[in-house]
Parts: structure tokens; sequence; C-alpha cells
């Protein structure tokens, strides 16, 4: 029963690598971020979208897909809730430790490190796992609309369109074929949501999909809020 | 250097408040009407006798309807309003609620008694003013942490004199003009007789509209009225 497994016990510690330099846990935490439900962010010349698949189950009011974490950036996330929402609470906070400091608001690649940096303290330390989710920061900030990956090790990746979570390989098929930076905002949204569609082989109702769009005046607002 | 008064040590105990000449010297004044509040403040910053700043912004928004007025140690007031901003907009993104004149009141109050119970508080006298479903606040703020609902109210070094004039011109439940004429009046007459109180002044009114300033002219057109 507790004999040698296939990969030597090597995946029951998060701080511990197996010999071919793979911390297993963090790769099981990835997919876990992939068993959630589908979450998507794209950009374009004028801004950006996010959209996200609702889930629910019997008689459960659906809870929002996508959080506002600043009045210009906003967040998707894919895996487990609960830690996505400590996640999401913690950006929120980072974005207002920045405005506290600064007196501005926060760029996207800025509050992506953050989380970043934290999803990467649970891979290294003792007696904790990793956060069973990826997430997406979109927003725009003075360098302009951006799109930010952070995975569940705690990697950022710069993104153009990105897709996360059940059915994400199909969707990032379709993305390949119909995403073009020039697309207006207009277009993006219907794109975000033929997306999600095209992700799932059964038909998805309007009411499970939730879609954000910032426009790029976004940024030149949030400098004179509070 | 400040010299801290009956102290050999080096550490530096707390100041106290009453001996804080030269770093509160201000006015500014608040009063409520029938639907709304006044609020007015001069642009003296002082350092003992010099004018450190001819500039200065004493009224700060906190949200659509409500402002807080500052006096005393301008560090410590700056700090503690940024921390209140960043506070506010941290429930609002988590309880999806907006904050009210009386939160807003009360979260300071509750902010400056913590510290006030370190035994290094917060030197600062505030007046957080403004509107919410509850009806016109006008709260006046000490160092200590204690938060009282006035009729009128007044902070800083020519505040005496400002209570001079709403003593003998104050009426409860006056009209918007009469509320603005009265508010003027009285810190016109601290920037005569208080000599850390100068340098013009802001003029804010809030209804259930949200906030309006008065442009200077119109602010000197108060005073030439009969």
């Amino acid at each position: 029963m507790f004999g040698p497994s296939q990969s030597m016990g090597y995946d029951r510690s998060s701080s511990i690598f197996s010999p071919e330099g793979r911390i297993i846990q963090t790769e099981y935490a990835r997919e876990a971020m992939k068993r959630g439900s589908i979450a998507i962010a794209l950009k374009g010349k004028d801004g950006v979208v996010l959209a996200g698949r609702l889930r629910t189950q019997d008689l459960d009011e659906p809870s929002p897909k996508i959080h506002p974490i600043d009045y210009h950036i906003s967040s998707i996330f894919s895996g487990y809730a609960a830690d996505g929402r400590i996640l999401t609470s913690r950006a929120r906070v980072e974005s207002q430790i920045h405005r506290f400091t600064y007196t501005s608001p926060i760029d996207i690649n800025g509050l992506a490190t953050k989380i970043g940096d934290l999803l990467q303290a649970y891979t290294q330390s003792g007696g904790v796992r990793p956060f069973g989710v990826g997430l997406l920061f979109a927003g725009i900030d003075s360098t302009g609309p951006q799109v930010y990956f952070v995975n569940p090790g705690g990697g950022i990746t710069s993104c153009k369109a990105k897709a996360i979570g059940d059915g994400e390989a199909e969707a990032i098929r379709y993305l390949r074929e119909n995403y073009t930076f020039d697309l207006t905002l207009e277009e993006l949204e219907k794109l975000a949501v033929d997306t999600i569609r095209s992700s799932s082989k059964t038909e998805i109702p309007d009411e499970e999909i939730e879609v954000t769009v910032l426009p790029s005046k976004r940024w030149e607002e949030s400098l004179k809020k509070l | 250097m400040y010299r801290y008064p009956n102290t050999q040590s080096n550490m530096q105990p707390p100041l106290n408040p009453n001996e804080l000449n030269g770093l509160h010297g201000t006015t500014t004044v608040a009063t409520k009407f029938k639907g709304g509040v006044v609020v007015v403040a001069d642009h003296r910053a002082s350092g003992g006798t010099f004018i450190m700043s001819k500039t200065a912004q004493k009224v700060h928004k906190l949200n659509e309807k409500t402002v807080t007025t500052i006096s005393g140690l301008v560090s410590d007031a700056q700090y503690i309003i940024r921390l209140t901003r960043a506070e506010m907009r941290l429930f609002e993104l988590s309880r999806n609620l907006s904050i009210t004149t009386k939160m807003a009141g009360n979260l300071l109050a509750s902010m400056l008694h913590g510290q006030f119970r370190t035994g290094f508080p917060f030197y600062v006298h505030l007046i957080v003013a403004g509107i919410d479903e509850e009806g016109t606040h006008v709260y006046f703020l000490d160092h200590s942490g204690s938060i009282n609902d006035e009729e009128y109210a007044s902070t800083g070094s020519g505040s005496l004199v400002a209570y001079g004039v709403l003593e003998a011109l104050f009426k409860k439940e006056m009209t918007e003009a009469k509320a603005i004429n009265v508010t003027i009046r009285a810190l016109a007459a601290s920037m005569e007789r208080d000599a850390a109180t100068g340098n013009g002044m802001d003029c804010l009114i809030i209804t259930d509209d949200g906030i309006r300033e008065l442009s200077n002219e119109e602010i000197d057109a108060e005073l030439k009225k009969e």
C-alpha cells in the first residue's frame, strides 16, 4: 500500500525536486487549474476584454467569475475557488498598497509579479501546498493594454490572448485562428464569447458567460481616482 | 529641531498635543444646513512663525459625498488619509458595498484610537463631513479617537475665532445660501485674527447631488454681502 509508486514519493512534498528536476506538486496544481471553468483574457488596440464561464450546480446562485482589482485592472482565475478568492483579495490589497505608497495606480506587470512572488513562495516552503489556481490579470497602464498570466508555480507571462481552464486547448486553437491585436473592443468581446462557446462540446447559454470590457481610457480615469 | 520637553532620554516620548504650538496652525470649519454641509479651510501651513506653504490642501475627498479636513501634524494627517482611502476602497471591492460618511468617520476614529493606545498618537484634529442615507454629518475627531456628530465644528489654531462667529451666526436648519455665508465668514474672521491662518480658502458644499466647490470669485462675493 505504501510501496514505491511511479513518482517514487517525490510528489509528496512541494519543496522537494524529483531526480528529473521536477516539482511534481506544482504540476498537480496546474492540473487543478485546468479543471476549473474556462477563463479568457484578450488585449486589443483599444483595451482589454475578460470573459469566463459561470459554473453552477443545483439551485446555487452563480458566483462572479470576473473580479475588479482596481479601476483599471480586473482579474479572472480558474481552479480552486477558495484559493482564487484569497489571491484576488491579495491583489486588491497590493494595488491599494501601491496607491498608498506612490499615490498612483499599479501597473499590470507589477501586480502580476507581486502575486507571482506569493505563489512562488508556496512552491519552496515546507508544510504548505501550492495554490490550485491560475490567474489572468487584464487592464490598462501607462504602457497600454496588458494581459498577464500567473501560473500556480508563480511564473508570469505577458500574453496577447490567453485561455485557462476546462477546454483551454480548444479555446487557444480557436484564438490562434481568429485573434488579431487590431480588433475593436466590440469585436474582441464577440471573439471572447465565441471562444468560450468553442471550448465546449455542449451549447452554453448566455447567462453562463460573464464578460468585462476595460477600454484604454480607464488608465487616465484611474489616475484621477482616490 | 524640536526639543522634546522634560526629558534627558534619547527615546522620544510622545509630544503633549497641547504643546504643539506652531504645528497646528490652521483653521477649518464645517456646518450643517437643511440638506447638506459646507466645509471650508484656509491654505496656510505654518512651522513656528514661518509660513511653510501658501497653497496647502486641507480638505480631502474621501468619496463622492464625504470629505475630511485636516489640522495638526501635516505628515500624520496625510498618512492616515491615504490609509483611509485604501481601506475604504478595499471594503468597497470586497463587499461590493459603498462606504457611508458615518462608516468613514468611524473608520478614521478607530485608526486614531488604535494609534493613541500605542502611546504615539497621530497629532491631528479632523472633521469628517458629508451626507449619507442617515442624513448630514459633521464629525469632529481628535487625536485620541473620539468622534462626535456636531451641528458645526472647527479645528486648528484659529478655531476659537471661528467658533466665536459661529456662536453668533449659526442657526439650525439654515438654507444652503445662509450656511455658505456663515461658514465663510467664520473662516474669514480667523484669517484676520489668527497669524497661522490665511492665504485664501477652499469652500466645498456637499448635498445629495455630490460635492460642489466655490470659485474664488464666489467666495469674495459672499464676504461682500450685507
